[in-house]
């Protein structure tokens, strides 16, 4: 094989947190002009590592090599001025500013102390152009969608001349359409000489993008491989170190009478004519692109969005939610596809985070039974598997387990209705299929469980009968062996039985 | 489709940045309406000359906000410029006495920005500090006493001059609107700034000054406050190191009446000075009606809720799905 040229390369890097050998010995090597992912489960170092290229954090021992020359990065910026800029899950911008302003911060044209406007919407548009994207420099960036933010990340790093682009689960929030422009993106990017570092969990993508994989397993490289020369299931079972029963689909045994009937939900601007049933037993998938309105669509249900009106129907019924403390008094539980802005109290206790929506049941008098407060914990804790201490802070936990936490929180109301938003974004694949287990079980216990999710795989894996959207309507029920990635993807493409709407 | 999107314009641009000029003009036309007295020159020179004071240090006070603190020293920043003034006219004469007021500011600008900076403290705690420590400084400074300078009538310049009609607190606060509107809207600066208050941390990445930035809009606020000052002691030739209590309250009040975000990022100098004039035509207005100043601040407050609740309550849809 033809020797590459090494644009960065790690030696022996090693980062030590409190309690933790986040990485161990790493050593990478990166070819210039490559498409690489790097793969592992959640806590497996491989953001650690990212953060360490990127100079967010500093090794504790090792070095890393640009060009094959020593480089000590302080800060992030430091990395930056030498052509590597990392794309965080969560996006660096300044929501405030217009487009351009967050692409060219660091490097405003102008003359002295003044700003050139012209000239900055000018390069911008170039920019864009030269990227092949449509975007207007002058929106504000609170303004755009999350795969338009994502672009402007990539523009901001191609405006810092970047020869390295790293991607931190770049997908996690872009729908199937967003991704592959996504990905047609990142390979022109790759042809114009940008070296990319992909991070994800879908394994689907990185084999689709990449030219070479790295798995991370427990802070040490476990293997790098040409991506033609290995399959999704070697790379999963490296991974985890053990093999993972991928793709089976779940199938409720006993479905039961109707539990809960959604009848004319319309919410101006978002949905409209939407009906369903839940029954019992039942994993009802929602599916649907991003835009579709299926998630404002549970979030009225919820009665987080008060305009609109729907009628609701639990055991036949009607019942009115105007509140979420309404609607959990109906038995109607929520988990938020938000964990970090609306679901974890991040500087509370996981405990305390998991009994949160029943504490007025753990009362004692004025104070709350701590008796009873942690056995409600620890069974959950044991029944999901969840690795964490009662009192540790939930910012502290990983996104699996916090995960957990959340449907724990939601499931001790005791609820009859369960609505699961997103249930595995952002979290590794053993967490993922465990966390699919046990809403299977839940189902199977006589819950009736909806699930909406952007992740087609695991929606063809949990649900018994999936409900399509398309621009805020229903495009119908498919049941079945009729579900699967194409038919479903045909409907959320606006081809209700096969004619074009 | 194309309906929509006009509604969702003209809905944003009322009940958004731009409210401020909708509620200018209904509570001006009312007062309008019921004091028609407010109307002749006199009494709207009058409304000007009282908005000057909350204006400027409003001016300085958007840039604070805008950068997600506030400075609640402005106040006694104000009034120990008062009497940095007034103690050294007698001796150095009223330029270098004013020279060394501004001077006496900036510092107390640079060690606000140096506490937040550098200590890592909250800026409302760091100046909630600042305010007692430079109040404290300022009694030392004059014993406690008020200082007088009734014979240095030269001083009276500052608040009696008029150019073309135009009384000179006008003037300052126009010009020191369109110093601060070309920091804000045309310096690297002002883009610095709104990134620093939008998202401190990205901006850092971003190698930002954010520091400097931070320590240069605290400057801005004390400076402000010290010309408001120089206008003061010109209005009363007196100088007590204890005024100046509410000065900072009604300088943030209308920052954020006029539209400047408190969540940082988006600040709006137009809406302050808007607002400030507002503020000043409620004042002149109730007393041409014969209200006593209590109910002034009643009112105002009532007014600062009801904006702030219009602007929750009215915002399209849309936009509030973007803020969560």
């Amino acid at each position: 094989m033809m020797e590459r040229e090494v644009i960065l390369e790690a030696r022996e890097i090693s980062k030590v947190f409190p309690g933790v050998r986040a990485l161990d010995k790493v050593n990478l090597k990166i070819y210039k002009g490559e498409i690489h992912s790097i793969i592992g489960e959640n806590g497996a170092g491989k953001s650690t590592l990212m953060k360490i290229f990127s100079g967010a954090y500093q090794p504790d021992a090792g070095i890393l090599l640009v060009d094959g020359k020593p480089a000590v990065f302080k800060r992030v910026y430091d990395a930056i001025r030498n052509g590597i800029s990392i794309i965080f899950q969560e996006f660096n911008l300044m929501p405030e500013l217009t487009a351009a302003e967050n692409i060219f911060i660091s490097d405003l044209p102008g003359k002295g102390m003044l700003v050139d406007k012209r000239a900055l919407i000018k390069r911008a548009e170039e920019l864009f152009d030269s990227m092949g994207i449509n975007l207007d420099p002058h929106m504000l960036t609170k303004e755009l969608s999350v795969s338009q933010c994502q672009l402007l990340e990539i523009a901001r790093a191609i405006g810092n001349q970047s020869r390295i682009i790293i991607m931190d689960e770049p997908t996690a929030a872009l729908n199937n359409e967003e991704s592959r422009l996504l990905f047609d993106l990142i390979r022109r990017l790759n042809r114009q000489g940008t070296t990319i570092l992909y991070i994800s969990h879908r394994m689907k993508e990185v084999f689709e993008i990449s030219d070479r994989i790295t798995v991370l397993r427990d802070g040490q490289l476990a293997v790098t491989v040409n991506a033609d020369e290995t399959d999704q299931e070697t790379m999963v079972k490296t991974m985890v170190g053990r093999a993972i029963e991928m793709g089976e689909k779940l199938r409720g045994s006993s479905i039961g009478e109707v539990v809960y009937s959604v009848r004319d939900a319309v919410v101006p601007g978002m949905f409209r004519d939407v009906s369903f049933d839940v029954r019992k037993g039942e994993i009802l998938g929602v599916a649907g692109l991003m835009g579709c309105g299926n998630i404002e669509l549970m979030k009225k249900l919820y009665g987080l969005i008060l305009e609109g009106s729907c009628r609701q129907k639990l055991y036949g019924k009607e019942i009115t939610v105007d509140s979420p403390g309404t609607a959990m008094n109906y038995g109607i539980a929520f988990v938020t596809d938000d964990r970090k802005n609306s679901g974890n109290l991040n500087k509370v206790s996981a405990k305390e985070n998991a009994v949160l929506s029943i504490l007025t049941r753990l009362k004692k008098r004025f104070l709350i039974d701590t008796r009873k407060e942690r056995q409600s914990f620890e069974q959950y804790v044991e029944r999901f598997q969840i690795k964490c201490q009662e009192d540790q802070l939930m910012v502290n936990l990983s996104g699996g387990n916090q995960q957990k936490i959340l449907v724990s929180r939601a499931l001790m109301t005791d609820c009859r209705v369960l609505i699961l938003l997103e249930p595995t974004r952002g979290i590794d694949v053993g967490a993922k299929s465990q966390m699919h287990q046990i809403i299977h079980e839940f189902a199977e216990s006589g819950l009736a469980v909806i699930v909406v999710s952007s992740d087609l795989p695991e929606v063809i894996k949990l649900s018994d009968r999936v409900m399509v959207m398309c621009n805020g309507e229903s495009m119908g029920f498919l049941e079945g062996e009729d579900i699967n990635e194409d038919s479903i993807m045909l409907k959320a493409a606006g081809f209700k039985d096969g004619s074009v709407r | 489709m194309k309906n929509k999107i006009n509604v969702y314009t003209v809905s944003r641009f009322v009940t958004g940045k731009y409210f401020i000029f909708v509620l200018f003009a209904v509570v001006s036309a009312f007062f309008a309406m019921l004091a028609p007295a407010l109307c002749t020159p006199d009494s709207l020179r009058n409304v000007l000359v009282s908005a000057a004071l909350t204006a400027i240090s409003g001016c300085g006070m958007t840039f604070a906000i805008t950068l997600g603190g506030f400075d609640l020293s402005a106040g006694s920043i104000m009034a120990l410029s008062t009497c940095v003034i007034a103690s050294m006219i007698p001796e150095a004469g009223i330029p270098l006495a004013i020279l060394s007021a501004f001077a006496v500011s900036v510092l107390a600008g640079v060690i606000n920005g140096l506490i937040i900076t550098k200590l890592r403290i909250q800026t409302f705690v760091a100046t909630l500090a600042t305010q007692v420590i430079i109040k404290g400084l300022g009694l030392i400074y004059t014993g406690g006493l008020s200082i007088s300078v009734f014979g240095y009538t030269r001083m009276k310049v500052f608040s009696n001059a008029q150019i073309l009609g135009i009384p000179l607190p006008v003037i300052l606060t126009a010009a020191v609107f369109l110093v601060c509107q070309f920091l804000y809207s045309q310096c690297k600066f002002g883009v610095y700034l709104r990134a620093s208050g939008s998202n401190r941390k990205a901006a850092e990445l971003s190698a930002v000054p954010v520091e400097k930035v931070t320590i240069c809009a605290f400057v801005m606020t004390a400076v402000t406050a010290c010309m408001s000052g120089v206008i003061t002691v010109s209005q009363v030739l007196t100088a007590n190191a204890s005024t100046g209590g509410s000065f900072a309250l009604n300088a943030i009040t209308v920052v954020v009446l006029g539209g400047t975000s408190l969540s940082g990022g988006s600040g709006f100098l137009g809406g302050t000075v808007i607002a400030a004039v507002l503020i000043s035509i409620i004042e002149n207005g109730l007393i041409l009606l014969g209200y006593s100043d209590d109910i002034q601040r009643l009112v105002i407050g009532l007014i600062l809720i009801a904006s702030l609740t219009v602007k929750t309550f009215m915002t399209p849809l849309a936009e509030k799905e973007v803020a969560e």
